[in-house]
């Protein structure tokens, strides 16, 4: 053997034992061989907990999905190439009205397909956001509270108070019935009626009666929700690509 | 603002005093994490907020790791 080539063996040698001692290294930094590698999920999830916290901060007791986190998320995922779908969970007591309503319009405009499961509760302000993705499932045992906007705060009792807060009803109203199968008329009857809700009129909308009054979709929990999403992806997928034939 | 919830209002705005809020936002190596203050260079993580669900699989910001802060002096370029 010449010395070259011994000289490169060695080097060899030295080369692959360095390799050894960085997956030692590895086992003993992390207890497994490799660290955790960042590969990019093609459905990204949100999940939308306790209240939706918008132009007010909430005392530090409650929990909150802040519009300042989400938004920017979304647009995010709006923008990425390797995000072809979005799974949002709702477990909700509601929230501020308007930042409620931004992220239900954030979810209805973007251009990827998009599905919402409903999970434990989802209420007041939340039923906007479930209804707004393409496809909405709801858990059997959630429940969903159709009630009227309430007067907090202060109150000053002129027309114009009760003027502004119809229009405030309104808005949310017309959001829910442009994104879902429920009629006006039966979501109004809903959210007045009495006797169903002990310190409020209202209803408590549970599971199979979301579906059955055109709130929701289908029945389905998590499995369901991600076939779905994965079916709507290659939809949109097959129809991108004839734009492009085009 | 108009709050539209079922919970009532004094539920949500009750003020108790002894309630102390040491929990910032931060965002560490790309991924922005609710923590809470445990010592003058130590932090715990509460919350993961990301939309990536491999992140909440990152071993390294599951809920309950610390985080050390290393002192650095501040050099005026």
């Amino acid at each position: 053997m010449s010395d070259e080539e011994l000289e490169k063996e060695l080097e060899e040698e030295v080369k692959h034992s360095s390799e050894q001692n960085a997956i030692l290294n590895q086992i003993q930094k992390l207890g497994q061989m490799k660290a955790p590698e960042q590969t990019v999920s093609n459905i990204h999830c949100l999940t939308i907990i306790g209240q939706v916290e918008g132009h007010l901060a909430l005392p530090p007791k409650n929990k909150t999905t802040k519009y300042e986190h989400l938004i920017p998320q979304l647009v995010a995922i709006e923008q990425s190439e390797q995000i072809e779908g979005l799974l949002v969970i709702l477990n909700t007591v509601g929230g501020d009205v308007e930042a409620g309503l931004a992220i239900a319009e954030m979810i209805s405009t973007l251009s990827k397909p998009t599905v919402t499961l409903v999970m434990g509760g989802c209420h007041s302000i939340g039923i906007p956001i479930a209804v707004a993705s393409d496809f909405s499932f709801i858990v059997e045992s959630a429940a969903m509270t159709i009630h009227p906007v309430r007067l907090t705060g202060m109150v000053i009792g002129v027309p114009q108070t009760f003027e502004y807060l119809e229009k405030m009803q309104d808005r949310i109203t017309n959001f829910v019935v442009k994104h879902s199968k429920i009629t006006e008329e039966r979501y109004k009857e809903l959210m007045y009626s009495r006797g169903n809700l002990t310190r409020d009129i209202g209803t408590n909308v549970i599971g199979e009666d979301a579906v059955k009054y055109g709130l929701i979709d289908q029945i389905g929990g998590l499995g369901k929700s991600l076939i779905k999403l994965n079916e709507l992806i290659a939809l949109y997928k097959g129809k991108s690509d004839e734009q492009v034939v085009q | 603002m108009i709050l539209y919830t079922i919970y009532p209002e004094e539920v949500i705005f009750s003020d108790n005093e002894c309630e102390k809020n040491n929990q910032m936002t931060l965002t560490v190596q790309g991924v922005t994490l609710v923590v809470e203050v445990e010592n003058h260079n130590q932090l715990k993580i509460v919350r993961l907020i990301s939309s990536d669900p491999q992140d909440f699989l990152d071993e390294r910001f599951q809920p309950g790791e610390q985080i050390i802060m290393k002192p650095l002096l501040r050099t005026k370029n």
